[in-house]
């Protein structure tokens, strides 16, 4: 019988804390869904909103997802506006005041950024497109800072969680000794990349180009949100070729039949990145997912 | 309310905004940080139909302008109000007048603004509970609850208009609702309102209750099926479903209660492989009212589909069918004979309606589109059919917020 007893208390301990303890996390993206994962360990249980391959602008905000919402402790959400069009609608089907603005369980993690890049300056414009107010929200395309929201998510979740606080912050320091130095790499393999100018299909990767040093020349859909003109496709096509450009990289959930056009008369090669987490093949963690990018960008320029 | 006032206020209230934002928060102790969101949408309407000759079916107008303020209220509530602008109800059906009434036509637009919505709704309610207080439209299936802007074809069908209001279905009242726990989403909502819309007894003292169960099922990540039952009782107006050319006799007659019954399905499918790529949106309703005056089974419905074909054009196919199973007093023959045998002023007006749509739409952003439709309504006894053509611009300005799923 003691047998029995002392087997049963293993299994148990083995299982690790049971799915009625351990904190929901609840994500609005792969990539924060696999930062959160990697901070919260067994003590979290985490689910993600948005599937890699839909563009995080416009995920129906199908009611199933608004249930997830309302069995969470904790929702992280990218911010800067970038799930606007449809996390309002599903916080409010979630019913679920653990998880409203102001409240513990309520995190948006552009919190962690130091620098918000292309924050409008003046009057904010539809004329410009569907432009983002706050400034551009793809942030989780610098893997630095992945990191400082793994370290906002450990800090919260220790907040929640004050009993596995320790190991919440021991994950997040562990995750950053595990990425730095695949972070210099990464940049110093993309260095052929440096070379020339890249075109982008949106300007989504800025915050990409930031971190590894890449001068981006003109974006084909140029007003977010906007289906570009043929005027303005001519202007930049003419500029890619004068500028010897060997790469217009897009994301796979932009139009990409009219960016294979683009790219065949600047004589470039159309480069696909991932622009999230399982959002292609190869990139299913956020540090495979800076593997595929650095390999097709290199790639590309060899082409 | 005559429009110039109505676009004053409207002017007012957006320079006083205005100068709210411009000033400074800590000199004035004027903060603009928790000002509601503010959008105003409107919605212009070209039209012309080939018989009928009223107003409302020929020429340019405002078919709504809408402003709407949201804004959480406090940790425990959040707010939203709509103030609407409008052509005022029935002033184009020929009442206003013996020159009108002699051709059918009224002569310029009139204009009402009505506070369409204004309801706070509980955001820190125990057991997930929602709970809504103030004016809102009723949750009756799938097409009461759409604001104007949000119609998938310039009118509502047929047996929407007929069965459950020409000018909305908005009431002031409570509901509560709750997810169930049920494998599949199932939300049920329950109601009771003062009972003041049009197809109700103004005059009554009783409410009116009633309540929608949906179950939305996901078929993978890319589509959904929802299925949804409604029912609506209350005091039923006088004069409901009896026709233009009713007897009289009824009008000082007690009215019952009215019941209407409601069943819907949708399907959706967005495509994932691309930003506002391919989509589709299948729905179809039946609606069943019910009292011990209404005469026979009156049975109405709809069915439409709208697909995104490119980025930004979507192809929109209606039909819908109207039937009101009365049987005609003989004076209302004549007067119906006479009406198919002359030019008619209005469109709808029949006991049997099969009404057909085709629509395609521009919508270059979330905040403009234009649709050309064509709408065909035949009234099944080969006496009367008519044809509107329309164009409607939708543009939307300021800080809308997301459209439900």
């Amino acid at each position: 019988m003691r047998r029995i007893i002392v087997i049963a208390g293993l299994v148990a301990l083995l299982a690790g804390p049971a799915a009625a303890d351990r904190l929901q996390v609840v994500c609005t993206l792969t990539d924060l869904g696999w930062l959160a994962e990697r901070v919260g360990g067994p003590e979290v249980e985490v689910t993600v909103l948005c599937p890699g391959e839909y563009d995080p602008h416009f995920l129906p905000a199908r009611p199933s997802l608004a249930r997830k919402l309302g069995k969470a402790d904790l929702l992280c959400y990218n911010g800067l506006e970038l799930e606007v069009g449809w996390l309002p609608v599903l916080m409010d089907k979630a019913r679920n005041s653990r998880i409203r603005p102001g409240q513990h369980g309520d995190l948006d993690c552009a919190q962690a950024l130091e620098t918000v890049l292309e924050v409008p300056e003046g009057e904010v414009s539809r004329a410009e497109g569907d432009v983002h107010p706050y400034g551009n929200p793809h942030y989780l395309l610098d893997p630095r800072n992945g990191l400082r929201v793994a370290r906002l998510m450990a800090d919260r979740m220790a907040q929640l969680r004050p009993g596995s606080a320790d190991r919440f912050r021991a994950r997040a320091r562990e995750l950053a000794r595990e990425l730095t130095p695949r972070i210099e790499a990464w940049r110093t393999s993309a260095a052929p990349v440096r070379e020339r100018p890249l075109i982008r299909y949106t300007k989504q990767w800025e915050y990409l180009a930031d971190w590894l040093g890449l001068e981006l020349m003109g974006a084909i859909e140029h007003r977010p949100g906007i289906a570009p003109s043929p005027r303005h496709v001519d202007q930049v096509v003419r500029q890619a070729r004068a500028a010897g450009v060997r790469e217009l990289i897009a994301a796979p959930w932009n139009h990409l039949d009219a960016a294979a056009k683009a790219a065949e008369r600047m004589d470039a090669t159309l480069v696909v990145l991932p622009a999230a987490v399982g959002s292609v093949d190869g990139a299913e963690g956020y540090a495979a997912m800076f593997d595929v990018i650095i390999g097709r960008l290199v790639a590309g320029a060899h082409d | 309310m005559h429009p110039v006032r109505i676009l004053v206020g409207v002017a007012v209230t957006a320079m006083l905004a205005g100068a709210a934002c411009a000033q400074s928060t800590t000199a004035t102790g004027v903060s603009r940080a928790s000002n509601p969101a503010i959008s105003v949408n409107t919605l212009l309407l070209g039209r012309v139909a080939d018989e009928a000759t009223a107003n409302e079916y020929n020429g340019i107008r405002i078919q709504e302008a809408e402003v709407q303020l949201t804004s959480i209220v406090d940790p425990y509530w959040k707010a939203n109000l709509v103030f609407a602008v409008h052509p005022e109800h029935g002033h184009d059906h020929a009442e206003d007048g013996a020159e009108a009434e002699a051709d059918g036509h009224d002569h310029g637009t009139r204009y009402v603004g009505d506070v369409e919505v204004a309801y706070v709704e509980g955001t820190a309610l125990p057991y997930r509970l929602g709970l809504r207080v103030g004016k809102d439209y009723l949750p009756f299936g799938k097409h009461v609850p759409l604001h104007t802007h949000q119609f998938p074809f310039v009118d509502a069908p047929v047996a929407v208009k007929t069965f459950l209001g020409d000018h909305g279905l908005t009431e002031i009242g409570a509901r509560l609702s709750r997810d169930l726990p049920l494998p599949w989403y199932s939300d049920l909502t329950a109601y009771a309102v003062d009972g003041k819309a049009e197809i109700f007894d103004a005059e009554s003292r009783d409410l009116a209750f009633g309540a929608r169960w949906t179950h939305l099922v996901d078929l993978g990540t890319e589509s959904t099926l929802e299925l949804g039952g409604s029912w609506l009782h209350g005091p039923q107006a006088h004069g409901y479903l009896a026709g233009e050319h009713a007897h009289e006799d009824h009008d000082d007659a007690l009215y019952p209660d009215l019941d209407v019954l409601g069943a819907d399905v949708t399907f959706k499918w967005v495509s994932a492989s691309r930003s506002k790529g391919p989509a589709l949106n299948v729905t179809g309703e039946v609606i069943l009212p019910s009292s011990d005056t209404i005469e026979g089974d009156p049975f109405g419905w709809y069915a439409f589909a709208q697909y995104r074909f490119a980025r930004s054009w979507w192809l929109g196919v209606g039909v819908g069918g109207l039937d009101l199973d009365r049987e005609m007093h003989e004076d209302e023959h004549e007067h119906e004979e006479e009406e198919h045998a002359h030019e008619h002023a209005h469109l709808f007006a029949w006991d049997e309606v099969f009404e057909s749509k085709v629509n395609l739409t521009w919508a270059p952003s979330e905040f403009s589109a234009l649709r050309l439709e064509a709408a065909h309504y035949d009234d099944q006894q080969g006496d009367a059919d008519d044809w509107l053509i329309s164009l409607q611009a939708n543009f939307t300005i300021g800080s809308h917020p997301a459209h439900s799923y």
